[in-house]
Parts: structure tokens; C-alpha cells; sequence
């Protein structure tokens, strides 16, 4: 439901190329029930990834300066995202213990909140008036290099 | 432990990247709006992510079952940090089964505790548990680690017994005291004959109303009660199988039950097991005995071997003489069929239950398959009147019949084979 959400918001929000959206968004959908049905992990990345890609196309379709809905997309995103991978640990051939399951969504439903709060911090600061310089972009590029590879470091720690 | 990555975690840093990337390319922000809670779950997954330490320890609640029964095991966790999820899955060998399905639990363990699984013996035999397979991972399911521990715990699983109300009486006793009714006379309390006095006889044992009529003194004479001994010849040449059910399985049944029986009755049971490898247990009677020849039935297995065995190979102490050798075998292999034609040439009392390999063989469609069969069929009637020539009373027994049955079958040949002979 959340990812049929995420498909409609981008032709919702540009009704005049809601025709043109509408058949990616419908790939999007059935590449995340396919790999939900048959069981293929490597499947939701790539919905999303395309689900991103047709917001990406309404935003410059309807030539929006700077959506305030982004946040709200970017968690539901992460909701998909968590649960599409919740349902594949529970289709394993296990007994569950109410204890784990109850946990695990209470993580996931922080982790949407600290999503949306995170996605609005960055719209906030986008929203700022800055004049566009090299070194601006620069820094830009470096943040993005920083914060993919802290999370890299992160997980070398455990290898 | 051994370390692996989700999924979820390439799908994550690979979506985080592409929006970063997305962002710079495009000049939009909304991308990186959309790259930066895929980010901040990894690096709070990661970040809360610990290498995890697990003790185990396996606790059956016995070590002895029957087969059918239930056992409950305990799996004591005890982990030396909280762990928000751990998959834990005991291996069974083929003989166990759970009673609830799925085997694997996950769990959330934040201090030690106790898990608790029945399982149920299917199959008697020596069960090794222990092999723990255990995944532990971290809040976000982002990292797994993996490892399997080995606590040996040996279950061991008896057959389960067959009712017997009737046993086989052997033609001759032996001389300890018993419950078997012998055919010699002396003291015992069984009635036998009359006979006039002869000077030695008790007072006691004089039959006085025989005596007043026929004018001199008659005395009763009595069937004296005696042990007999057992010996069970367990064929393990071969045996025939489909699915879970095999001739081997109603022997090692047959055996467990006629051993229980005739010990109670305080005779001598021995057992010799037949076959790739031999094994047998010289005669000897009470609990201790019974427990010896469960144990070793339970270890009982078909070894193959190509290797001729007669009775020569089996040592002399293990037959004694006037023993009742009870043979439980499928008859289908030629040289247990040898042995047996043997010990009956030798003078043994025998006799054979045999284990029908029919249920477990299908007679094929083709016309030639369906001879084939009957062909097989006919040649195993011929071997039996070869043993019936010989005076062995040879019983079929099938799975879903009960042993008390064959075993019937048996004394009733016996019977009239005794009444012929007379």
C-alpha cells in the first residue's frame, strides 16, 4: 500500500504527465511483487531505485524549484524498503517469537521517523539561500564521499 | 563466528549512493533527501551492531526413550550481550523428528534463557544430538553472524515393544529352575504321571485314593519347572526398505521383545547378530542381560560384505546345547539361509520368523517384471518347505500384524509336528 502510494504521488503531483508516469510507477509495483513472490531480495532495490527515478522525472516534468513533500517520500521509501526486507526474513520456515516481531517493527518505525526527520534537515538546509560557487560543489561531493565512506568504515570494523 | 552481509545492506549503501550521486549530478536536493535515510539506517545499524557471544548448553530430559515416544530438550542461551535477534535451529538426525514444525526458532535473547523443543523418536537406534546451528543479527538485520556448535548428547532410542502373551516353549530345558514346565520328571508342581512306589519316594507325593483301589502304594509323579535359554539369531545380511520402514526395523522390534519376555521368566537370552559383521552376546539371564542385548540391537546395522560366513564362525559358548534359536531374518540372503539349514542339521531347535521382504517389493508393471515377481515368490515357497522338510517351522511375519500371531503359528506347527513324530 505504501509502495502503491509512492507510485501515484509523482503522477498525482504532475497530473499532466500522470500517462507518461504512470507506466513506470506500474513496473516499479510489479518488479516489488514479483521479487516479493518469488522470493528474490536483489528485486525491492531495484523498484526503489526506480521509484526514485520517476520522482526524479516528475520534479523535472513539472519544473518544481524545491518539493517540501520530499521528506515524506524519502520515509515512505524506507518504510517499503524495511518492509519489503521484514517480509522476506518471515517467509523463512521458522517460528517467530511475538518478542522479536514486536521489536523489529518498533526499530523500524523509529528509524522512518528519524528517516523523515533526517530528509526534512536536508530540505531545510537545501532551502537556504546560498550562492552556487565550485567550492560549494566541492564540498557537496566531499560530504557525499565522507558519508558513504564512514558507513564503509563502519562496516570494515566487522569484517 | 562467521561473518555474512544481508541483502538488505547492499540494497541500502547501493540506494544511498545512487541518490547522492543523483543529487550532485542534477543539482536537486530532494535526492539527497531521498539518499539520506537510507544512509542514516546503515550507519545506525552498523553503528549499534556488536559481535556476538553466545554460550550453549543442551540439556536432554533423559537419555533413554522408547520409539514413539516424546523428549523434551533444553538449549540454555546464555549470551554475554543482549541480541536483538537469534536464529537458532537444532539438526536432527534422521530418527528424531519436532513435534512443532518449524525447527527454527528467532528470537530475541537479552539475558539468558532457556529454549525449550519436544521432539519425537521415530526410528530406535543411537541418536547423536548436539550439532546447534545459531545466526545472530543485529537490530537492523543489516549484518549476520553465523556459527554452529557441536554439544554431543547421545540419545538413545529402544524399540518399541511388541505385546506378547505366548512365548515359544523349547523341546528340551536346561537344568537351573525356571518357569518353562519341563518334559523330564521330578519335583516341580505340574502333574505328569502315576506310577507304583519304589522305595526313596516321599511319603508326601503317594497318591492315596489310587493306592487304596488298586491295593498298592502309587505315588504321582510331577513335570519339574526349568529355565530354558533363548538364542536369537538377528539376521543382518541384508534387509529390504521403502521409506522409513525396513525388515531390519521388525527385526531389531522382535528381538527387543522376545529378549524382554524370556527374561522375565528368568530364563538364559543370548543373541547373535548374523551378518557383514558379527556380533553376538553368550546366553545369561536377568536386567543386566536384557539391557546388554537392547544395547546392542540398537547398534545393529546392515554391513555390507561379500565375505562367506558359515556357523563355524560363530563361537561355541554362544550356542549351547538344548537352546531354542529363534531366527528372525527375511530370508534373502544365501548365506544366512545356509547358517540356518546348519544349525538345524547340527541338532538345534529352531525356529524361523520370517520377516516378509513382499510389503516392501513391488511386482512392476511389464508382464516380464510381474513373472519375475511371481517367479521370486515361488522360489521363497520352496524354501520354505525345504525348512519345514527339515522340521523348522518357518512363520511369516508382516509389519502390520502382531508378532503373537507368528509366533502362534509357529507352536501350532511344533504341536502337530510333535504329534506326528508320536
Amino acid at each position: 500500500m505504501v509502495a502503491a502510494a509512492l507510485a501515484a504521488w509523482p503522477a498525482l503531483a504532475a497530473p499532466a504527465f500522470a500517462s507518461a508516469l504512470f507506466w513506470p510507477a506500474g513496473l516499479a509495483l510489479a518488479v516489488l511483487g514479483a521479487s516479493l513472490l518469488a522470493g528474490r531480495p536483489q528485486g525491492p532495490a531495484w523498484a526503489l531505485a526506480l521509484l526514485g527515478a520517476i520522482y526524479l522525472l516528475s520534479l523535472l516534468l513539472r519544473g518544481a524549484a524545491l518539493d517540501e513533500w520530499a521528506p515524506l517520500y524519502a520515509a515512505g521509501l524506507l518504510l517499503t524498503a524495511e518492509l519489503a526486507y521484514l517480509s522476506f526474513e518471515l517467509a523463512r520456515p521458522a517460528r517467530f517469537e511475538a518478542a522479536f516481531l514486536a521489536r523489529r517493527l518498533a526499530w523500524s518505525g523509529l528509524l522512518v521517523l528519524v528517516a523523515l526527520a533526517l530528509a526534512a534537515a536536508v530540505m531545510l538546509v537545501a532551502a537556504v539561500p546560498v550562492p552556487g560557487s565550485l567550492g560549494l560543489t566541492a564540498l557537496g561531493v566531499a560530504a557525499a564521499l565522507a558519508a558513504v565512506a564512514l558507513v564503509g568504515a563502519r562496516a570494515r570494523l566487522f569484517t | 563466528m562467521t561473518l555474512s552481509v544481508s541483502p538488505k545492506l547492499g540494497a541500502y549503501l547501493g540506494l544511498a549512493g545512487l541518490g547522492l550521486l543523483g543529487g550532485l549530478l542534477t543539482g536537486r536536493a530532494e535526492l539527497v533527501a531521498l539518499a539520506a535515510p537510507f544512509l542514516a539506517a546503515l550507519w545506525l545499524g552498523l553503528a549499534l551492531a556488536r559481535r556476538p557471544e553466545v554460550r550453549l548448553r543442551l540439556v536432554a530430559e533423559r537419555e533413554r526413550a522408547l520409539e514413539g515416544e516424546e523428549v523434551a530438550v533444553s538449549l540454555e542461551l546464555a549470551p554475554s550481550l543482549g541480541l536483538p535477534r537469534l536464529d537458532v535451529e537444532l539438526e536432527l538426525p534422521p530418527g528424531l523428528e519436532p513435534v512443532q514444525r518449524p525447527n527454527l526458532t528467532v528470537l530475541h535473547l537479552s539475558a539468558a534463557r532457556t529454549l525449550r523443543l519436544r521432539l519425537r523418536c521415530r526410528r530406535w537406534g543411537v541418536h547423536e544430538l548436539g550439532v546447534v546451528h545459531l545466526r545472530a543479527a543485529d537490530r537492523l538485520g543489516l549484518l549476520f553472524h553465523e556459527t554452529v556448535l557441536d554439544r554431543r548428547l547421545p540419545l538413545r532410542v529402544y524399540p518399541r515393544p511388541e505385546p506378547l502373551r505366548a512365548l515359544l516353549k523349547p523341546l528340551e530345558t536346561q537344568a537351573s529352575a525356571g518357569n518353562e514346565v519341563a518334559r523330564s520328571r521330578g519335583e516341580g508342581i505340574e502333574f505328569a504321571d502315576i506310577r507304583p512306589f519304589v522305595p526313596g519316594d516321599r511319603v508326601r507325593r503317594v497318591n492315596w485314593r489310587v493306592s487304596a483301589r488298586r491295593g498298592e502304594l502309587h505315588v504321582n509323579d510331577l513335570h519339574p519347572e526349568r529355565n530354558a535359554d533363548l538364542v536369537i539369531f538377528l539376521d543382518s545380511f541384508t534387509e529390504v526398505r521403502r521409506g522409513d520402514r525396513s525388515s531390519l526395523d521388525l527385526a531389531v522390534r522382535a528381538a527387543a521383545a522376545l529378549a524382554g519376555r524370556y527374561l522375565e521368566r528368568r530364563d538364559r537370552v543370548g543373541l547373535i547378530g548374523f551378518g557383514g559383521t558379527l556380533r553376538w552376546l553368550e546366553p545369561a539371564m536377568g536386567l543386566r542381560q536384557l539391557y546388554r542385548i537392547v544395547d546392542a540391537l540398537l547398534d545393529t546395522e546392515i554391513a555390507l560384505s561379500y565375505a562367506w560366513k558359515g556357523i563355524e564362525v560363530i563361537p561355541v559358548r554362544t550356542l549351547p546345547p538344548k537352546a531354542l534359536v529363534v531366527a528372525l531374518s527375511p530370508l534373502l540372503d544365501e548365506r544366512a539361509v545356509t547358517a540356518l539349514l546348519d544349525l538345524r542339521g547340527r541338532g538345534f531347535d529352531l525356529a524361523v520368523v520370517e520377516l516378509s521382504p513382499l510389503p516392501f517389493v513391488e511386482s512392476g508393471g511389464s508382464e516380464v517384471e510381474q513373472l519375475a515377481y511371481r517367479l521370486w515368490r515361488m522360489e521363497r515357497e520352496a524354501l520354505r518347505h525345504r525348512y519345514q522338510r527339515m522340521g523348522v517351522p518357518v512363520a511369516v511375519w508382516d509389519e502390520g500384524a502382531p508378532l503373537v500371531a507368528a509366533l502362534e503359528e509357529v507352536r501350532s506347527y511344533r504341536r502337530y509336528a510333535r504329534l506326528y513324530r508320536g
